[in-house]
């Protein structure tokens, strides 16, 4: 049997079909007036949780390119620093290394107050320089960016030993109960408390008996026993002026502070010291310590610590970028045709202390002859010299290096512009319609709704009751 | 035999009645065309014929019918299509009730399009407060030590706690508003199923008079299929035996029997039987105390390790879950995490100490009780719905009768008839409300019989999770469903816990998503926040290799970090003492406590010396993680740090963080509370000034993908399974919750739509049969039109006729 269309029935059905045609006009609509492909995760979940990743990973990337372009401009201010540093140590005219050629030069030697006092000023500058600072930040100490890194204090005798109840501090070995007693050692710096020691004595002579002229020569020596821990220096805090030449640190030592000679700190520590605490913490700053930054190189964590490839780290060791920090030996020959008159100077690794204690050395010279005021401190000179040209060469090598980073993160933000433009293109893709797309299927809905407005109005008004006439 | 003269006249007459009365009905079609719920009618005419086979009859009498009879109008209408539409119209009622609330749910949670004009357009609110957060960390990197920076960090944080909050407001007040829909919507389906009963007495009386009463049937349809979309029903029609050999129709409405466990009987209770209706009802439990005081121990459920109360499932003391089965709980005490009776405690399932003073209620006044009598009732937290028994309109209880006929002896009839028992009613069991009414009779060929009438009492039935489908159970299931956040007691089911919600196992529990579960994954992604970023801003100091220090002096006598350590023993082979039992220690050395180690891997945890294992184990924490924290903290070490969110502004209390409640640390809103780093300046007592390292891992944070569990949190701790339901970082986990709404809402909307057609098919094919249709009816209208004007051509002739019989014939002129 054939289907009984009714008039309800058909009502229903196209009361559902009209609903569903509206539907899909104001879906279409919206699509137009949003310009957006969905407007909910119900539309296109899936479509929706990838546009969510990728505008995400957008802010990201905006967020890390916003720290790589705070990075930049730190490291042109540290490039700017370095170079005038770097012109300061080794340009042609007027920077440290014409001073020491000139000061070198014995012709030029009276002049080498004045050129000493240019180059410690010359040092004075570039520990200005390195204290520059980017924003609030210093560019230069490292992770410790609130704090100055570089500073002048006084140079410690690393001899010094503070309890007054240390052997160094005595010359002799006394008597048992007299003097000091440390450790059940009596150490006494009276020589009538010392133990007597004898020795042969070289000018006795058996052969010759003592006559008027000539009394007896005795046959032994008597002296104070010494103490071979006593050090004289020890006493002293601070050094005035030293060198130290084959091992053995010479030169005025003082406790007043105001008279000690100013030397390098990087972050607290003195950069020449040759104690191993201060070493080791400098080891620490200039080969350990970080102050990684996320700039999109994939930031990564392994077992709680940062994966260092997947971050760039920040942190710029004033220290480092001026040659270093400790001592080194350096071998002289006094006089260049005798081998026997080699020494051994400890000069410092770090730029600024080199043009420091040149500058120093050039001042103690006589001002009108030019002449060293010693031989230890000519030895020194020339040591310096030599250590002088190898940390300028160390500083260059190093600002190229800064240069090089500086050049991969202003690549690298290049590279996360164009991550953000592909990602805002990716997730504009996805979620902006197409407008001729989006109006053609406006037009094909309001067309359908049109004609089934048409259909309705039809339906409404047709049926056998209208052709009834009685 | 032959008509009378005017016999002729009635069948006109009778012909006229019949187009006059199909002219009626076509009216009534025609008025009530836009009538919900209208059956269209049809006249039942039949054609009269009077009397049977004549006694002295002629082979040659013609026997003509005398006319047409009207004896009733009929309905059109298929039950079949019925049954078939009711059962569509509870999916769709179904889908459409949980379509609209999951659509409200994501006007909530889903920031598709959203976000603030401008630059954060269409960023999400939520999502792009996250990535400002990390956006704010990473710039902080770079600006360590610098207060604005830091401020700016807090203010995204402060912006993302706000919007938590808000959410999880606002999904609360959906949540309530749910709860209000569901208690209306059951007492809308009560007042139906009185209205049934109601109509179904009435209709019974009426056809007890010889009544069709079409238009009240049309009225309880209507109501039927209401009550389909609510609730999916069996919908049955019998005759019951009224008395006198008459019967009347008896409609019977049952539940539809959904529930997929075949041992649950629960899912086909009746709801109408004739005129007897009952009601359905929102089960009631006492409230649960919550009202915790740690002062108090009757206000704290649990026992921890020093039997001191806590309300806290974490600290308490755990136990394993006994078994309460007599018959097994000899020889397999306890239970595992499945239900099953096991032996070993290893494998059962550890459960917290119940505190034996605990008052469990609360009464209306505020007070603690033990009595769930006295206690305030409030909706059972799984809406367990209730059907009651059936009841008439007079409140007269349903007893369903058994009936049990047997033949007897005439000495047991002459007994009965002797005590004046022939018809004996029963007490009734106290219990069960079942009694009995025997009769004995003898019928009139000398049989004796004795009949047995069992009457049992309609019960109220308390339905299952799952024996309803419809409207109803979709908000309940909004209300309820929980996802993966699900305890275990309602996916095993607690058949011997009385007292317990959940009575049956709904396995698949996990994959249903309502309110709650959204409320959850919210508290889920606050707490994991909170609780990350608070974990990595508490610590101790350690020096630059990652070891634990204490306040010291270095060689120059200034303060530094020492080591924190441990001694150990060694044997003489230079080897770590692994166990004291049978090696012998030559000497001691010292480990130190580093926070490089990862003591919670097991195998590097079995590496350890003995005594380093056991100074660590003294400390009564767990994991070694957190016993290392604690060796540390107990020997000096430098704690630092604060926690960043609490569970309110006022504090720095980081318990039981959730999405509604999480807020910056009071410590953190007072000032800068983010640690830089925890590894020391070798030079001084403290971090470098720019050192941002732990910055950097907070940040980290952010681009980690964590493990979330369902019971990390306050409300499922210790209840739901322990297995990972999502991996992602925190913006990929809120994303995640977006993602599971919208395929659930895609999914609902797909099926709406499939059952809506359908529906709309079946409904079509009801309405071919029983819906008005104008050519029909005008049809009709011409039909019954040519038949009034026929009859009465009819009387006519007839009358012509008779003129012509009694005027002119016989006349003569």
């Amino acid at each position: 049997m054939i289907t009984r269309t009714t008039t309800i029935g058909s009502l229903k059905n196209y009361r559902y079909n009209l609903n569903h045609s509206m539907t899909t006009m104001s879906t279409a609509m919206g699509k137009i007036t949003t310009g957006r492909n969905f407007n909910s995760f119900a539309e296109s979940p899936a479509t929706a949780a990838q546009a969510f990743q990728l505008r995400h990973a957008y802010l990201r990337t905006a967020s890390q390119h916003s720290v790589n372009s705070e990075l930049v401009h730190k490291y042109e201010v540290a490039w700017s620093a370095l170079s005038g540093v770097e012109s300061d140590i080794d340009t042609i005219d007027n920077s440290g290394f014409h001073n020491l050629i000139r000061a070198e030069n014995g012709a030029d030697a009276s002049a080498r107050n004045a050129l000493g006092q240019d180059m410690a000023a010359k040092a004075k500058s570039i520990v200005q320089t390195m204290n520059g600072r980017y924003g609030e930040n210093y560019v230069f100490s490292g992770a410790d960016t609130l704090n100055v890194p570089l500073t002048w204090g006084p140079q410690k005798n690393p001899d010094y030993v503070e309890d007054p109840k240390d052997p160094v501090h005595f010359q002799y070995l006394a008597q048992t109960g007299l003097g000091t007693e440390i450790d059940g050692t009596w150490y006494t710096n009276d020589p009538d408390e010392a133990i007597v020691e004898t020795k042969d004595n070289p000018a006795y002579d058996s052969n010759n008996p003592p006559t008027a002229d000539c009394p007896q020569i005795p046959e032994f020596i008597t002296y104070p026993k010494t103490n071979e821990a006593y050090n004289p220096n020890a006493s002293y805090k601070y050094v005035k002026s030293a060198t130290t030449i084959d091992g053995k640190t010479t030169g005025e030592f003082t406790n007043d502070v105001t008279e000690a000679n100013q030397v390098l700190y990087y972050r607290g520590v003195p950069v020449d010291s040759m104690a191993e605490s201060d070493k080791s913490k400098l080891d620490y700053y200039t080969g350990e310590e970080r102050k990684y930054i996320d700039i999109g190189l994939g930031y990564k964590e392994k077992d709680g610590s940062v994966v260092s490839s997947s971050v760039q780290n920040s942190a710029l060791q004033g220290v480092y970028y001026l040659g270093g920090y400790g001592t080194k030996e350096v071998k002289i020959l006094m006089d260049p045709d005798d081998p026997s008159t080699e020494r051994t100077v400890t000069v410092p690794n770090n730029i600024v202390s080199v043009m420091s204690r040149l500058g120093t050395i050039m001042q103690n010279c006589d001002p009108d002859d030019g002449s060293f005021a010693s031989e230890e401190e000519e030895a020194e000179f020339y040591a310096l010299a030599q250590q002088y040209e190898d940390v300028s060469s160390l500083v260059k090598q190093r600002y190229t290096e800064l240069d090089t980073t500086s050049s991969f993160l202003k690549d690298n933000l290049e590279l996360l512009e164009d991550n953000a433009n592909n990602l805002q293109d990716q997730f504009l893709g996805i979620e902006d319609v197409n407008p001729a797309a989006a109006i053609s299927d406006f037009m094909f809905a309001r067309y359908s709704y049109d004609t089934a407005l048409k259909i309705g109005n039809s339906l409404l008004s047709q049926s056998l009751m209208d052709y009834m006439s009685f | 035999m032959g008509i009378g003269t005017f016999g002729s006249f009635t069948q006109a007459r009778l012909a006229i009645y019949a187009a006059q009365s199909g002219i009626r009905v076509t009216g009534n079609n025609i008025s009530n065309i836009n009538t919900l719920g209208y059956t269209r009618q049809r006249l039942d005419q039949e054609s009269l014929y009077v009397g049977g086979a004549d006694r002295y009859s002629s082979k040659y009498d013609l026997r003509i019918g005398q006319g047409v009879l009207c004896p009733s109008v009929s309905q059109l209408r298929d039950p079949y299509l019925d049954i078939r539409y009711r059962d569509e119209i509870a999916k769709v009622g179904q889908k459409t009730k949980k379509l609209e609330t999951l659509n409200k749910i994501a006007m909530i949670l889903d920031e598709t399009g959203k976000g603030v004009q401008g630059e954060g357009e269409d960023f999400g609110l939520i999502a792009a407060d996250l990535a400002e957060l990390e956006s704010a960390l990473r710039e902080l990197t770079t600006q360590t030590g610098h207060q604005e920076w830091d401020n700016e960090v807090r203010a995204a944080a402060q912006s993302l706690c706000a919007k938590l909050n808000s959410y999880a407001t606002r999904l609360e007040r959906e949540y309530e508003s749910e709860v209000k829909h569901l208690e209306d919507k059951v007492s809308e389906i009560n007042s139906w199923l009185s209205n049934i009963r109601d109509l179904n007495e009435t209709i019974r009386n009426s056809e007890i008079h010889g009544q069709d009463a079409l238009e009240l049937r049309d009225e309880r349809n209507v109501l039927i299929d209401k009550l389909a979309e609510q609730i999916h029903i069996d919908v049955t029609y019998v005759y019951e035996d009224i008395g006198g050999g008459q019967q009347v129709s008896k409609l019977i409405i049952k539940l539809a029997g959904d529930n997929p466990d075949s041992s649950v009987t629960s899912d086909s209770a009746e709801l109408i039987n004739g005129i007897f209706g009952s009601q359905i009802s929102i089960e009631q439990v006492p409230q649960p105390n919550t009202e915790y005081d740690m002062k108090d121990i009757t206000s704290l459920p649990y026992l921890d390790k020093d039997g001191n109360g806590t309300y806290r499932w974490e600290d308490a003391n755990k136990v394993p879950k006994p078994n309460t089965d007599p018959a097994t709980m000899g020889t397999l005490p306890y239970l595992n995490d499945k239900g099953e009776a096991v032996a070993d405690e290893a494998d059962a399932l550890w459960i917290a100490e119940e505190n034996p003073q605990y008052l469990k209620y609360l009464k209306p006044d505020g007070t603690a009780t033990n009595d769930p009598d006295e206690a305030e009732k409030v909706n059972n937290p799984n809406f367990n719905i209730k059907v009651s028994e059936l009841r008439d309109c007079r409140d007269k209880l349903l007893f369903y009768t058994e009936k049990d006929t047997k033949k007897c002896t005439a000495q047991e009839y002459k007994d009965a008839l002797a005590a004046g028992k022939l018809v004996e009613e029963s007490p009734r069991d106290p219990d069960t409300g079942v009694y009995t009414i025997t009769v004995f009779q003898k019928s009139s060929k000398g049989e004796y019989t004795k009949t047995v009438y069992t009457k049992t009492p309609s019960k109220e039935t308390p339905l299952d999770d799952n024996d309803l489908t419809g409207a109803i159970q979709a908000s309940r299931e909004l209300l309820t469903e929980e996802g993966e956040f699900t305890k275990r007691e309602v996916i095993l089911g607690t058949n011997n816990d009385p007292n317990s919600p959940y009575r049956n196992a709904d396995e698949t529990a996990v994959t249903k998503r309502g309110i709650p579960y959204y409320q959850k994954a919210l508290d889920l992604l606050a707490n994991q926040l909170a609780t990350a970023m608070n974990k990595a801003n508490n610590g101790f100091l350690t020096d630059k290799d990652g070891n634990y220090v204490t306040e010291g002096v270095d060689d120059e006598g200034k303060p530094a970090g020492v080591p924190i350590t441990i001694e150990y023993g060694v044997k003489a082979d230079g080897t770590p003492v692994m166990d004291p039992a049978t090696d012998v220690v030559d000497h001691t050395e010292k480990y130190t406590l580093n926070n490089k180690e990862n003591l919670d891997d097991p195998e590097v945890w079995a590496k350890l010396p003995y005594d380093v294992r056991l100074a660590l184990t003294t400390t009564g924490k767990t994991p070694a993680s957190e016993a290392v924290k604690e060796y540390v903290s107990q020997n000096g070490g430098m704690p630092k740090g604060v926690n960043l969110f609490s569970n309110n502004g006022d504090s720095d209390d980081d318990t039981d963080i959730t999405a509604s409640n999480i807020s910056i640390s009071y410590t953190w809103a007072k000032g800068p509370g983010l640690v830089n780093s925890f590894i020391l300046d070798p030079n001084k007592m403290d971090a470098a000034s720019g050192d941002s390292s732990n910055i950097l891992h907070l940040m980290g944070l952010f681009q980690t993908k964590m493990n979330y569990y369902p019971d990390s949190i306050p409300s499922t701790v210790g209840q739901a399974n322990h297995d990972i339901m999502f991996k992602g970082t925190f913006r990929e986990m809120w994303n995640n919750v977006g993602f599971t709404l919208g395929q659930d809402q895609q999914v609902t909307g797909t099926l709406l739509e499939t059952h809506e057609e359908n529906a709309l098919q079946i409904d079509m094919a009801r309405d071919s049969v029983s819906s008005v249709d104008f050519n029909d009816e005008a049809m009709n209208l011409m039909m019954y039109s040519k038949s009034y004007n026929a009859a009465c051509r009819l009387m006519t002739t007839i009358d012509s006729m008779l003129d012509k019989l009694i005027n002119g014939t016989g006349m003569t002129t």
